[in-house]
């Protein structure tokens, strides 16, 4: 099915933006030729419609979207007719400069349509970032491009946040509500409660977590007293008290894209979800290693864990943090959850070399089942595309890179593919074997057992990778959250962790590829110009990495 | 003292927004159907509503009765064509006038809402009280953003000063407009800021069956919303 992305509103007031979503589509066809998509205009009147017709024949580069019929121009429709359109969009656009509000935005949410908006006014109430739709700078064509763009490469996407988005609309602006809260204020003006303020993405959490406690009361046959939000993901986790004064964590997985499938050309139908079903299988799995927090209930249609609760280990010191995560990476690299075919290991490593001087898409594709099939046995022998040799998802950002060059900041296109270019270079690739690895590596999940033993939780994301990645993930993130970019400091810690010239080497490859993923991902989710700390530390890495390269 | 009672009879001023413009033409959109909604909400729960508006076009009439509990006014200010709003202040006086002839006829309202600066305007001149005033766009975020200057923009910012001043309760449809008021109005008294956003029928606005041939849960969809 063909992606379709709206527009409903207003043509030829400017403050609307509709010129600016013209301007995206523009950008989308003339550097993303690969991507198809319809387009779809509602609203205005038949002036209004000519004159909107006349404004896409006039670039040059929609003509060709207009004549294969890829745009289409409806007039005004009545408003029940609204949700036809809704049901049947990928997504919706409000690319405004200037909105009080944005009723339409509403409206495609409660028919399970995410919104693309311009983070402007009154749309910054209305769509979560990131969970129901997505908010782009204001006034850039290019950051809705990239948008639209992901969207469109990854229909998950938008299936994802369009359920959320009904879930949180429903809550928030259900008229009934809204008007019974003007009876309220008119008959009791006094009682009314003045304006609050509270975060949209804490409302939103709050809200699944309150539908999801009668669930989990349920599994555990126990009153739930209260709740702590421990959410850092767009996955929900939770901490509950219950009336007998045991404490739990609570975390529910829902069906969503990983953000590597939103950019990148994934080979499998269910590549673009991260199954709730496979990550508690998983689970399970890893109960007897007994590394993780025991799993007390789980509930595989609702994608809800319970596990025991324990105390996190809070630690602000680099030394004292790598002493802890030291064990703990070693203790998952030893655990034994499948057997990994020696000979898929091999064919890895020897096309290591071909990858790297052709950069031939179907060979990336090859070897990408290849990882699959090393990492399968971990979610129920499903294959799926996963960050797992640095090296091929290194030739996987410079392709991107490439395509996408004119979509992305050239400053930081230029200097994320002369950083790629560089270690690509810097050596002949060694061989080395895949070990398991926490996946998402940091201190906040370390956990203390009730008799001192260290444990680890969010292992779910684990998987086998070649080379240290855990480390790189760790490291990455406790600097990186500083002001400043911090390659030196990153890749001082590491050396000082890893010795062995192999090892340093493929972790200063995942950090790089850390990096840039994330980049690439705050660009497909429309923040184009927030990249100056990415540019600074594009700058200064080769000078270290060399340092430590060369020395080594 | 909470006011409870049947048939609470409340005033919308809605000069800029008729609430029988259909969203969708021209610059009608949400904040028609907002006041449209508002209204039909609150009759259907008992409320006596009387709207004025301004007569926008030669082929509106100047009263329309909308049912036992509901009637709509339009009152004759400037040309009887779309114009822009913002320059119905240079029309205040036959406003006024056109106000206090609907307000010889209809008496007694236990409360005025007004949308937008220059009904809010209108609203002090009632005398009405508690008068609750929907924001409904900010002149002062529009020169932040470093839209156009209009010939409005002066008397826009001395009438919002009044009106965010004089009325009741200010209402906000959104957080960020809220925080935007406080920001840019500084002198605004917090405690009668109060948020309401736009409420959306979900009885309509629901996601359709995408398969074509589910013709049956469609129409019959359509049927229930008819009746």
């Amino acid at each position: 099915m063909i992606p379709v992305i709206s527009y409903i509103g207003r043509l030829k007031e400017s403050r609307k933006g509709f010129e600016l979503f013209l301007d995206s589509l523009c950008i989308l066809s003339a550097f993303r030729s690969d991507l198809v998509f319809k387009a779809r205009v509602i609203g205005g009147d038949e002036e209004d419609v000519n004159w909107a017709i006349a404004s896409a024949e006039s670039r040059m580069e929609l003509r060709d979207l207009l004549q294969k019929g890829y745009i289409e121009f409806w007039g005004r429709v009545e408003n029940d007719a609204l949700p036809e359109f809704y049901s049947r969009s990928t997504v919706l656009v409000v690319p405004s400069f200037r909105e009080q509000f944005g009723i339409v935005a509403v409206e495609a949410m409660m028919c399970g349509c995410p919104v693309i908006a311009s983070n402007i006014g009154g749309l910054r109430d209305i769509v979560i970032d990131g969970i129901t739709g997505t908010l782009f700078e204001w006034g850039n064509a290019a950051a809705l491009s990239n948008v639209l763009a992901s969207y469109i490469f990854n229909p998950f996407r938008a299936k994802w946040k369009g359920k959320n988005a009904s879930v949180w609309v429903k809550s928030q602006f259900e008229a009934e509500k809204v008007y019974a809260k003007f009876k309220s204020l008119y008959e009791s003006p006094n009682n009314s409660q003045v304006a609050g303020y509270e975060d949209n993405k804490k409302l939103y959490r709050k809200l699944i977590i309150e539908q999801s406690i009668p669930i989990v009361e349920k599994m555990l046959q126990l009153k739930v007293a209260g709740f702590e939000d421990l959410s850092s993901s767009p996955s929900i986790s939770y901490r509950i008290n219950t009336y007998t004064g045991e404490s739990f964590y609570v975390k529910k997985h829902a069906p969503r894209p990983t953000s590597l499938s939103c950019l990148f050309p994934v080979q499998y139908p269910n590549n673009g979800e991260t199954l709730p079903e496979t990550r508690i299988k998983l689970l399970e799995m890893l109960q007897a290693t007994h590394i993780v927090p025991e799993l007390v209930a789980s509930d595989l249609s609702e994608g809800i864990i319970v596990q025991k609760w324990y105390t996190a280990i809070e630690i602000n010191n680099f030394e004292v943090a790598k002493k802890y995560i030291d064990i703990v990476i070693s203790k998952i690299q030893d655990i034994q959850l499948s057997e990994v075919d020696e000979n898929l290991i091999a064919a890895i490593n020897s096309k290591l070399d071909d990858l790297v001087l052709t950069h031939d898409h179907s060979l990336l594709l090859e070897m990408d089942k290849m990882c699959s099939e090393i990492n399968a046995p971990l979610f129920s022998g499903i294959l799926r595309t996963k960050n797992v040799h640095p090296i091929i998802e290194l030739v996987r950002l410079i392709k991107y890179i490439r395509v996408n060059k004119n979509l992305l900041p050239t400053n930081f296109a230029f200097r994320a593919e002369s950083c790629i270019n560089l270690l690509l270079s810097l050596r002949k690739i060694p061989a080395l074997l895949p070990r398991l690895g926490h996946g998402s590596m940091k201190i906040e999940h370390l956990l203390r057992g009730k008799d001192g033993e260290l444990l680890v939780c969010d292992l779910d994301h684990c998987g086998y990778f070649f080379g240290p990645f855990d480390v790189a993930h760790w490291v990455w993130t406790f600097y990186n959250d500083n002001e400043t970019p911090a390659p030196k400091a990153i890749l001082n810690a590491i050396n000082k962790i890893l010795s062995e010239p192999r090892e340093f080497f493929f972790a200063a490859c995942w950090v790089l590829v850390i990096q840039l993923n994330r980049e690439l991902w705050k660009f497909a989710s429309g923040k184009l110009n927030e990249h100056e700390k990415t540019l600074s530390f594009l700058y200064l890495f080769p000078e270290v990495c060399r340092h430590y390269l060369f020395r080594k | 003292m909470d006011r409870a009672k049947a048939n609470f009879k409340l005033l919308i001023l809605a000069l800029s927004d008729d609430p029988l413009d259909p969203p969708g033409y021209g610059r009608y959109g949400g904040a028609q159907l907002f006041v449209f909604d508002l209204g039909r909400y609150l009759v259907r729960v008992g409320y006596e509503i009387v709207y004025i508006s301004r007569k926008s076009r030669p082929d509106k009439p100047k009263f329309q009765s909308l049912g036992p509990l509901c009637r709509i006014y339009r009152i004759a200010a400037g040309p009887e064509e779309e114009i822009n709003h913002h320059h119905l202040f240079l029309m205040m006086d036959q406003i006024h006038a056109g106000v206090g002839e609907v307000l010889k006829a209809e008496k007694n309202f236990d409360a005025v809402q007004s949308h937008n600066w220059i009904s809010g305007l209108v609203a002090i001149e009632t005398g009405i009280k508690p008068h609750y005033h929907h924001v409904l766009s900010l002149g002062r975020v529009r020169r932040e953003l470093g839209e156009e200057k209009d010939s409005s923009d002066h008397f826009r910012d001395e009438g919002e000063f009044k009106v965010f001043g004089e009325a009741t309760h200010l209402i906000c449809a959104t957080k960020d407009e809220a925080v935007s008021m406080q920001k840019l109005y500084p002198n605004i008294d917090k405690s009668k800021v109060r948020i309401i956003s736009y409420g959306v029928d979900n009885s309509i606005y629901e996601r359709r069956p995408y398969d074509t041939s589910n013709f049956i849960h469609r129409a019959a969809k359509r049927i229930k919303e008819r009746f």
